[in-house]
């Protein structure tokens, strides 16, 4: 594996607290939804912060995101506004896109988080053309884009990622494969072996790399190999992220019933005690001395603290309207 | 210069002013491009691959750059309505304001010869419906030019509709000068009688500038609304309504199906407060596809002859043209100086 130079005591500490606070705030976004009857549409990231947490501490600030549908945590990691987005998706005219987006709309461009929409197979066209725009400036930065597995069904995807290795446009792809379309598994939307890497590799030309999307290191590493090749050779990134939804596919539901249900794969639910990307991250910086597992839990509890503050603090500024 | 050319120009004027101006699409970069020969690196051939490379530049233009992208046909550029409707045209407003998209979508639109039910539709009014994008209509080679200036002039997406069946009809301008661009153009008779009206656009022009020159021969005075610009927040002016109200005999002249096209917007927005009694006649294709076979087609498309055999019937109750206009009258690219015709009084 590429030994990484930027893993450190502090970035995985920032990395955890990320994490944690990704989970917290939307946990809390799903629980005042559920209280008040909110009536914003909601796809949650919990339990596929890894990727999104770990593609933005390998990548520059100067590079840019571009999302899809449920990017809260794509942008947080990417330092978006919290404030914005919670105003956002409980319909405040103070949200970041001022409560015409909703939800599926994150925008802040002080971080370079350029927007996120939930017409799949869009978002990789578009960014495709931001990246355009940084190579014709001459910039060196690459734009990332966070694809699903269902949206990488899309024409415009396939049409896109030939198109961009033709345009030799720095563009990195995140493909987030958390096996299921809503409630529709590979096997339903697929031939029978599906052969990811010979299309993209050898088919398309892309360098294409496959990995544990729970594990916040494997992510990191593999983005800063795949973000140097990127620029090296001219030729698009994709980063295959095997993730875990543990929410259902949209509204503000995270329950044993949906985690068991006969959609999911058998098993899935004892997966998801397993892979949590929070318990992983946990564990290797404990192994590997960065912290004592005490010191640790004093930190993890001291964050979820703070963030639930953090999250009530701006709750209490939105007036939220009963039904 | 013909109605090509017109446009040819106005690419290579808008490519010189700036280095962010792109021009992309099929074959855009084959030989004898002259945008390509002068602009190498600003004029890019895609793949065919419509709705990516349509994304692209809603990409590009999200970023300071203003992409222009060419379509063959209109039929070609619905692969990528999404790219056009639902991101271009909703992007300044779905992300709250203050993040401009200004790609222009050049499609090639309407009836060719041969082109058959795929390749000629007048899909004109999904654009009117859809939120957010200047709609440009020309419908001589003048108004081609400046669209084209005008719309990379603003800081916002647009539709340039261009006839095909207008691509070879003349006219002499000046490039060199300022217009203000107008949403519609009146061409008086010079006996201004308020009797006669015919409200068209794009290649509806053509035809009834011959009709009015044909019948003024003969004593009988029309005037002529074209429409041709279409701007997202405006897209009729009230200004032109109120002309039209004052008419008597008001003619809907559309080369598209007429039924919830852009005239039966109008005709119905002439309705609304008018105190005059008008009446309204309708010359347009039924709503069908366009025929391929040229005994078929040569039927489907309302023409010259048919503007005046109406009018002559509302003023004398006789047709004033028996003759069958042939096959190559009424389909082939008419090659008119459009500018002379409009000059006639
Ligand atoms: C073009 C288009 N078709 C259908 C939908 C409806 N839809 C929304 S999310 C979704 C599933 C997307 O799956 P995937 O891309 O894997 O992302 P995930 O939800 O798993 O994160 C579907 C079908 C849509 N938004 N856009």
């Amino acid at each position: 594996m590429h030994r990484s130079k930027k893993i450190n005591k502090k970035l995985l500490l920032k990395a955890f607290e990320k994490i944690i606070t990704i989970r917290i705030i939307e946990e809390k976004i799903a629980k005042k939804s559920r209280e008040n009857k909110i009536w914003s549409f909601l796809h949650l990231s919990i339990g596929q912060e890894a990727s999104a947490v770990g593609v933005a501490a390998a990548t520059n600030n100067s590079d840019l995101f571009f999302g899809n549908h449920r990017s809260h945590a794509h942008y947080l990691a990417k330092n978006g506004n919290l404030e914005k987005m919670m105003m956002e998706i409980f319909g405040d005219e103070r949200g970041c896109c001022k409560g015409f987006g909703g939800s599926m709309h994150m925008l802040d461009k002080s971080v370079n988080f350029m927007g996120s929409i939930p017409i799949l197979g869009s978002a990789i066209s578009i960014a495709s053309g931001m990246a355009m725009g940084e190579k014709l400036k001459k910039n060196k930065n690459i734009v990332v884009v966070f694809v699903g597995d269902g949206a990488a069904e899309e024409g415009s995807f396939y049409e896109t990622i030939n198109m961009a290795g033709l345009y030799k446009l720095p563009l990195l792809v995140i493909l987030e494969d958390n096996k299921y379309a809503v409630e529709s598994s590979h096997e339903k939307r697929k031939v029978k072996n599906y052969n990811f890497s010979k299309l993209f590799k050898d088919g398309m030309q892309t360098i294409y790399k496959r990995v544990d999307g729970q594990n916040f290191v494997k992510v990191l590493k593999t983005t800063e190999l795949l973000k140097s090749s990127i620029i090296k050779e001219n030729k698009v990134g994709i980063l295959h992220c095997d993730c875990i939804r543990f929410s259902k596919h949209s509204g503000a539901t995270i329950s044993i019933q949906d985690q068991e249900s006969k959609y999911r794969y058998k098993n899935e639910h004892i997966q998801i005690k397993k892979k949590d990307p929070i318990d992983i991250l946990f564990k290797y910086i404990v192994q590997n001395n960065y912290f004592k597992k005490e010191d640790l839990e004093k930190i993890k509890k001291k964050n979820i603290f703070q963030t639930s503050k953090k999250f009530e603090f701006i709750f209490n500024k939105i007036p939220i309207r009963k039904i | 210069m013909n109605f090509t050319n017109a446009i040819q120009e106005g690419t290579l004027k808008i490519l010189s002013k700036n280095k962010k101006n792109l021009v992309f699409g099929l074959e855009v970069t084959n030989i004898g491009s002259k945008i390509y020969e002068k602009y190498p690196s600003q004029v890019f051939e895609t793949p065919v691959s419509e709705l990516a490379s349509t994304g692209l530049c809603v990409g590009l233009a999200t970023r300071g750059f203003k992409p222009t992208i060419v379509y063959g046909r209109v039929e070609f550029a619905l692969l990528a309505f999404d790219q056009i409707l639902t991101q271009a045209g909703r992007w300044e407003y779905m992300f709250g304001g203050n993040y401009p998209c200004p790609v222009t979508f050049r499609i090639q639109i309407g009836r060719q010869w041969g082109n058959g039910p795929q390749h000629t539709a007048n899909y004109h009014s999904i654009f009117m419906q859809s939120y957010g994008l200047d709609i440009y209509i020309p419908s001589t080679p003048q108004e081609a030019y400046f669209h084209i200036i005008n719309s990379n002039k603003q800081n916002r997406p647009a539709v340039i509709l261009e006839h095909r069946y207008l691509t070879q009809i003349k006219e002499n301008f000046k490039t060199n000068r300022k217009i203000k661009i107008r949403q519609h153009t009146l061409y008086k008779s010079v006996k201004n009688k308020k009797k006669y009206l015919i409200i068209t656009y794009g290649d509806g022009l053509i035809d009834s500038l011959k009709t009015k020159k044909y019948l003024k021969d003969k004593n009988i005075y029309i005037d002529i609304m074209n429409f041709s610009y279409f701007p997202f927040k405006n897209r009729i002016e009230k200004k032109a309504i109120k002309i039209a109200q004052k008419y008597k005999e008001v003619i809907f002249f559309d080369s598209a199906p007429f039924e919830f096209g852009i005239l039966s917007g109008v005709s119905s927005m002439l309705k609304i407060n008018n105190k005059n009694k008008q009446n309204f006649y309708y010359l347009s294709p039924n709503n069908s596809p366009s025929p391929s076979a040229p005994s078929l087609a040569k039927n489907y498309y309302k023409n010259t002859k048919d503007l005046i055999n109406l009018v002559s019937k509302i003023e004398t109750d006789k047709k004033l043209i028996n003759r069958k206009l042939s096959f190559e009258e009424v389909m082939l690219w008419p090659q008119d100086d459009i500018g002379k015709l409009i000059k006639h009084k």
